[in-house]
């Protein structure tokens, strides 16, 4: 009888906690199912994906990072940082600094959407009458890995502006993208990412998703090239046989929001590389 | 918890199964037409799947090309597809807060 008691009273907390959740509560609950579960981990250890939870793969990763194959794009994103536009400005004239990391994403209240550092990018480029570049890797992915390199070592601090419903729903959107089942596999984010964290999914060992947020753009030895997070979701989205949103359209965006925002605490640590 | 979930969906997609057992004797036209409305509601809730557009357009294109069961065996499928897409986005909205960690 007191485990029967045990258990309604437990899903009926469940059920009505997770109507009512803050963002801050959910933060706090997200982090301890990490923290509780690999226990293992380092303090602000998740920053590094699967390689936090696989001691053997991690070697080898660290022998790559020895000699980063994201190198290159970050000298081409440094170059094209300080580039002119045609009317002779550049993203100097829109950054006080290339590290910008720690600004984005932010939930832009005059324009409610929330706003990513890729965005801004281009923003700024379509500002200074330049063409915008495409969303998901080449320039972008450059230059959003200079201004990563650049922003190493700041926290992650994402912001859901109190009071402002816009940004709680923005926020409540990519937390409901995250625990939905999506695709004829039927899968969730939170399926692999969270419950289903440490297992195999074909050959790959799935990360935890406290941290997913944090070593933008990634050089994936798979794609040959650097590709920002929007292409890592549509991936998964893809893979699970979901049709993928656009890149830096809302559902991907106040995805990121969310996703960003359970890291908060942790470090940027981008560019990273990955499988 | 997670089990539970698993056979709800589990069924949800069989109700779709048997809903669309309803359409056999519907022609091959009468099932794209069907398929096509039930994936852009799909679409519109967010919940499309890959694999239905292409299945509606290989349909097509069978049935242009005289190979009649061919072309309502995909038409089929891609029924069966867009309208389990479509319970999927229904039951998705209702149940997803159920895995969120408290
Ligand atoms: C069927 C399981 C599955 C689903 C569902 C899935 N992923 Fe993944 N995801 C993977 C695998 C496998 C990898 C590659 C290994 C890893 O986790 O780093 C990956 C990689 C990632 C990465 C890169 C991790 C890193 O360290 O760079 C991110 C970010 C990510 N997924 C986010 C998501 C999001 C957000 C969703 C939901 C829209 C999602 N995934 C759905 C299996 C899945």
């Amino acid at each position: 009888m007191k485990t029967l008691t045990q258990l309604t009273l437990a899903l009926s907390v469940a059920v009505s906690g997770a109507a009512f959740a803050s963002p801050e509560a959910d933060q706090k609950a997200f982090q301890k199912f990490y923290e509780s579960r690999f226990s293992q981990v380092a303090e602000g250890d998740f920053i590094n994906g699967v390689y936090s939870i696989l001691p053997a793969a991690r070697e080898q990763w660290e022998a790559i990072e020895e000699f980063p194959p994201y190198e290159p794009e970050v000298e081409i994103g440094e170059e094209l940082y300080n580039t002119a536009f045609a009317n002779g400005k550049s993203f100097a004239d829109c950054f006080d600094t290339p590290a910008q990391r720690e600004n984005y994403p932010y939930w832009d209240a005059d324009r409610e959407m929330v706003v990513t550092m890729e965005r801004a990018i281009n923003e700024c480029r379509t500002a200074n009458g330049e063409k915008a570049w495409g969303w998901k890797k080449g320039k972008i992915a450059a230059l959003s890995a200079y201004m990563s390199y650049e922003s190493r070592g700041q926290e992650i601090s994402v912001t859901i502006p109190e009071g402002d419903e816009g940004a709680l729903a923005a926020y409540n959107a990519g937390k409901e993208m995250f625990y939905t089942k999506r695709g004829q596999l039927n899968f969730s984010c939170s399926d692999c990412h969270m419950y289903g964290a440490g297992l195999n999914a074909r050959a790959d060992t799935m990360s935890p998703a406290f941290g997913h947020a944090s070593h933008w753009p990634v050089y994936r030895s798979k794609w040959q090239a650097m590709g920002t997070l929007h292409r890592r979701f549509g991936g998964c989205n893809t893979n699970i046989r979901a049709k993928p949103f656009k890149a830096q359209g809302p559902e991907y965006s106040n995805l990121e929001y969310f996703l960003t925002y359970m890291s908060n605490g942790l470090e940027f640590n981008g560019p990273g590389a990955r499988k | 918890m997670k089990a539970i979930k698993g056979l709800v969906v589990t069924g949800a997609l069989a109700l779709a199964a048997m809903a669309h057992a309803g359409s056999h004797g519907m022609s091959v036209d009468a099932l794209l037409e069907k398929a096509a409305a039930a994936n852009a509601n799909a679409k519109s809730l967010g919940y499309e799947w890959t694999i239905t557009a292409p299945a509606i357009k290989n349909a097509q294109k069978a049935l242009a090309a005289g190979n009649a069961d061919e072309a309502k065996a995909l038409a089929e499928q891609a029924l069966f597809w867009a309208e389990a897409s479509v319970f999927q986005g229904e039951n998705e909205g209702q149940s997803w807060e159920m895995r969120v960690p408290r």
